[in-house]
């Protein structure tokens, strides 16, 4: 397939950016729980596109308040668009909390197993590139006294986590100011 | 003297801060090492002129440019295309002599060599649908820009035009002096993109079940360029993303369509006897003393309509004044219904036009949706000027134009709809028929600006869904709700062309909206901030703001600087995180002997023993073997009164006047609460001190306590109880990213997640009981039922 696309000069036009309500985006918040090594991740997005993008990969009708057994179907989906590989180079799995649906929007939690730490840990976060070109997805990292923001789109679906010591954190420690 | 510093080390800390943009700073203080986040905005914002106030008022000489058009337009059903001609009639009030003027040509976005086209980067071919691969070869193969046919002046001579992607050059025979006319026409055709494939604010849905279209039209025609007193021409060409810079002015337009197609448009329809049937003509009669929405063309006979053949052709025609575009729709399909509203004594025409396909939703609550809109928006801006009000339910998700918006959520195919289909459809309108305002009215420039649109509107929209029904579902403007994107790092300024936003919504539609929120309830109040903005709404109806105009005009009715506001909300991208760092409380000593001095032992007697003192403690001393070397200092006790201290506290009381004595008796907490900024933005600071006997005071500071030490300030405050905690911020309204610091003492805050997974384990505790008892129950029934 990779070839397919390589012959073809693709000129594609940002297809869906025409829209006056653009909520293109997801924000996740994830922690290191030092007790479990665990990441703990909370991620908020539109419920409908969830829904739309669960139907398009199983190819059935989802509802998040009705569909029997949608957990399920959301941590498969999840785990192909949400992909960790610790340092040690292997594909951690998410293990599934449980969600909350609300009108507004929907938090999804669950946890990755991350031996090894956070920094280098490879992160690839491409949720709904398949529905909306211009999607974007951002995650505020915490491991401790450090962390990050790194910010995932179409051209930068996968990154290697960088952590940097938090300037709150940092800031108690400063001289005071004469 | 007490003092408490005790800091609780909090683990679930998540903070993420980073140096704030400091892109707007034209100096540098290095010697205190602080930036000056009071600093007035002068320095970066436009030199006020005779065009604009430094009041952010028009100017003496403010002058905008208008243009007239008077347009045919046919719609080809079969080939799905627009054939047009249009005479434009422009005025230019400027100044300045123009020898060429320019024309906007959107469609030409829809070209393979577009420039749209061209920097669009690659999507990602992981999982990638189908739909998303046609999407992807239509766009490569559809050619839908527009083919200018001919270009001429009043007299019929051709006139030079030079095509410069998505605008035209026209060169002028004579140049066009300040304060005349020009007159010239266009002739064009195009074709309409399928808005499924080719993604656009314009576009057709095909519907296969019945062979049927429905047809959005926006950007249809060439439309003038605006040309301003802050950019000359708006020569940012047609990208997709940022939106329109129009001019103001009055349109009559011939929409020739199949016989059997209903149309709506901006503006009033003129012939209307000629294209209505005298039923329908009856109930739009009907429909201006209803209480509700009257159907002109019902469900039932849209659904017959569906299977007509047209016989022929029929035009429609449609004037509308002072308006900076012109959409339309057209289909067989529509129903249609509509009620005329009253809006403080301008008459309004809401009308909704949707397939059956869109029911029963859209009859329940479009036209609704609408008169609810005006309504709210009316009353904090001017009074809607516009004669009709039109939601449309077509391809387009939903995209505004003046007096028309394109809507798009609809129910499942059965019929039934989810609760967020609703409020979906609900909220959509209401932004949409809220873009009249802005930049409909308030013609913003929104190729350059999302915000002054989309922020402006957000906000109210937030304020007309609050009062729409208790506790709706607002998406953004609640402060709280913008706190993960706040925190987050990788963000622009509000301040930031459209083309070049990374996070579109959060930065140009909830960001401002939030803003504007915190402006209204947390620093100027309701009341100011309503006068100032409706201030700003009424100055600009119907002009050009600029961004200084807002901010100037914000300040200038409300009589408060907030140049620190929109330095820290709109030129970077700093956040709320204040922390209390301490608390130190003082008291008035009584002097009064008895009282101080069991104090002080109390004191001493806290002390800790140290570990030496308590080994020495059991070893033999001397004095008590040779009681003799014991004498009156090994007895005395420096903190025993005695009579003369008495005495002397009596001789202090009685040099006391009245008031120094009612001083000393009171019993007055001096709190001293230290703070400190981690996120770099100036807030107000909201206080809340709760007592030992577990009533409670809330004390609010105006954000320019920060403005000597924008990272370190202490506050006083007197209390006449003792103060057992403070909490920071106790209504979350400043949006502050990190509560673990907003508390003293410390209380441990969890994140998110570990709330929501408490929040399960405690369920599932419950469950577990519940069980339990059930099945003790359900034992005891067994055995009653045996021993009977």
């Amino acid at each position: 397939m990779q070839s397919l696309f390589g012959l073809l000069t693709i000129l594609c036009a940002c297809a869906s950016s025409a829209e006056a309500h653009p909520f293109h985006v997801s924000i996740a918040e994830a922690n290191r729980n030092p007790k479990t090594g665990n990441l703990e991740i909370a991620l908020k997005v539109f419920p409908g596109d969830l829904e739309r993008a669960v139907r398009l990969k199983t190819k059935q009708p989802v509802d998040l308040d009705k569909t029997k057994n949608v957990d399920k179907l959301i941590v498969e989906y999840l785990n192909t668009v949400f992909r960790v590989k610790s340092v040690d180079g292997k594909r951690r799995k998410i293990k599934w909390v449980g969600k909350e649906v609300t009108l507004k929007d929907a938090w999804l939690y669950f946890e990755i197993p991350i031996p090894g730490g956070l920094e280098g840990a490879e992160l690839e976060y491409r949720l709904f590139f398949e529905l909306q070109e211009d999607q974007v997805n951002t995650i505020n990292l915490v491991d401790g006294k450090r962390g990050n923001t790194l910010t995932f789109h179409k051209d930068r679906p996968k990154q290697v986590v960088k952590l940097a010591e938090r300037k709150s954190e940092a800031a108690k420690r400063e001289a005071p100011k004469p | 003297m007490a003092s408490r510093s005790q800091l609780l080390l909090v683990a679930s800390v998540i903070t993420l801060c980073f140096s704030s943009a400091v892109n707007a700073q034209t100096f540098q203080n290095e010697k205190y090492g602080q930036e000056d986040k009071f600093r007035q905005l002068e320095e970066i914002l436009p030199t006020p002129n005779v065009y604009r106030t430094a009041s952010g008022a028009p100017g003496s000489e403010y002058w905008q440019q208008r243009a007239n058009y008077v347009i045919d337009v046919e719609l080809d059903d079969e080939k799905q295309r627009i054939i047009g001609s249009e005479t434009i009639t422009y005025s230019n009030h400027s100044p300045d002599t123009l020898s060429y003027i320019w024309l906007q040509l959107d469609p030409n976005i829809n070209t393979p060599d577009s420039d749209a086209a061209l920097t669009a980067t690659p999507p990602s071919f992981d999982r990638m649908s189908i739909g998303a691969l046609d999407r992807l070869l239509v766009r490569e193969s559809f050619d839908g820009g527009v083919k200018i046919k001919s270009v001429k002046d009043a007299f019929n001579n051709p006139l030079e035009h030079t095509v410069v992607k998505t605008m035209m050059r026209i060169e002028l025979p004579t140049p066009l002096a300040s304060g005349e006319s020009t007159k010239f026409s266009v002739a064009w055709e195009y074709n309409i993109n399928n808005a499924k494939l080719v993604g656009s604010r314009t576009g057709y849905e095909h519907f296969e079940e019945d062979k049927n279209n429905i047809y959005e039209m926006a950007h249809w025609y060439p439309r003038m360029v605006a040309y301003t007193d802050a950019t000359g021409w708006q020569h940012k060409q047609f990208l997709g993303r940022g939106e329109f810079t129009l001019e103001l002015g009055d349109y009559v337009v011939r929409i020739t369509v199949p016989n059997d197609h209903v149309v709506t448009a901006t503006g009033v329809l003129l012939n209307d006897e000629e294209v209505l049937t005298d039923e329908q003509r009856q109930r739009l009669k009907d429909a201006e003393t209803a209480k509700t929405p009257v159907f002109i063309v019902t469900p039932e006979e849209a659904k017959k309509n569906e299977s007509n053949k047209p016989t022929g052709k029929k035009t429609w025609i449609y004037q509308a004044d002072n308006v900076r575009d012109f959409a339309f729709a057209s289909s067989r399909k529509f129903i249609w219904d509509a009620q005329l509203h009253n809006l403080e004594g301008n008459r309004v025409m809401a009308m909704s036009l949707y397939p059956n396909e869109a029911e029963p939703l859209w009859s329940k609550y479009s036209t609704h949706s609408i008169i609810h809109t005006l309504n709210v928006y009316s009353r904090y801006t001017f009074a809607y000027p516009y004669p009709v009000a039109i939601s449309v339910n077509g391809p387009i998700y939903g995209m505004e134009y003046p007096m028309i918006c394109f809507n798009g959520p609809r129910p499942e195919k059965d019929g039934t709809y989810s609760k967020r289909t609703k409020y979906s459809l609900i909220s959509v309108i209401i932004h949409e028929v809220g873009h009249n305002y802005f930049p409909m009215i308030v013609n913003s420039d929104e190729r350059q600006w999302t915000w002054m649109d989309e922020g402006l509107n957000t906000f109210l929209q937030y304020l007309a869904e609050q009062e729409w029904e208790d506790d709706y579902p607002s998406r953004r403007g609640e402060p709280k709700d913008i706190v993960p994107y706040m925190r987050s790092r990788n963000q622009m300024p509000i301040m930031t062309n459209s083309e070049s936003i990374l996070q579109f919504g959060p930065n140009a539609y909830a960001k401002p909206a939030t803003a504007l929120n915190i402006l209204r309830e947390s620093i100027l109040g309701r009341e100011l901030f309503d006068y100032a903005f409706k201030e700003y709404a009424r100055r600009w109806m119907f002009k050009r703001p600029m961004p200084a105009d807002f901010f100037r005009t914000m300040e200038d009715a409300s009589g408060i600087d907030l140049d620190w506001f929109w330095r820290g909300w709109f030129y970077t991208t700093a956040h709320t995180d204040i922390s209390i760092e301490n608390l130190r409380i003082h008291t008035v000593k009584s002097r009064d002997p008895d009282v101080e001095n069991k104090l002080r032992r109390e004191e001493r007697d806290d002390e800790p023993t140290t570990l030496s003192e308590s080994r020495n403690k059991e070893l033999p001393k001397r004095v008590d073997e040779y009681e003799e070397l014991k004498d009156f200092y090994n007895s005395f006790d420096d903190l025993e009164v005695t009579e003369d201290d008495r005495k002397a506290f009596q001789r202090f009381l009685k040099g006391l006047d009245d008031h120094e004595k009612e001083l000393l008796e009171s019993k007055q907490y001096f709190n001293v609460v230290e703070l400190r900024n981690i996120g770099g933005l100036v807030m107000p600071v909201v206080l809340k001190f709760e007592f030992e006997d577990d009533s409670s005071r809330e004390v609010r500071i105006p954000a320019e306590i920060w403005r000597r030490n924008s990272e370190k300030v202490s506050k006083l405050v007197i209390t006449n109880k003792p103060v057992k905690s403070v909490t920071l911020d106790p209504h979350l309204e400043t949006a502050d990213v990190d509560l673990t610091n907003n508390h003293f003492p410390r209380r441990p805050v969890k994140t998110r997640f570990e709330l929501f997974k408490s929040q399960q384990q405690s369920r599932n505790e419950m469950q577990k009981q519940k069980a339990a008892e059930k099945k003790a129950n359900d034992e005891k029934d067994k055995s009653k039922k045996k021993d009977k």
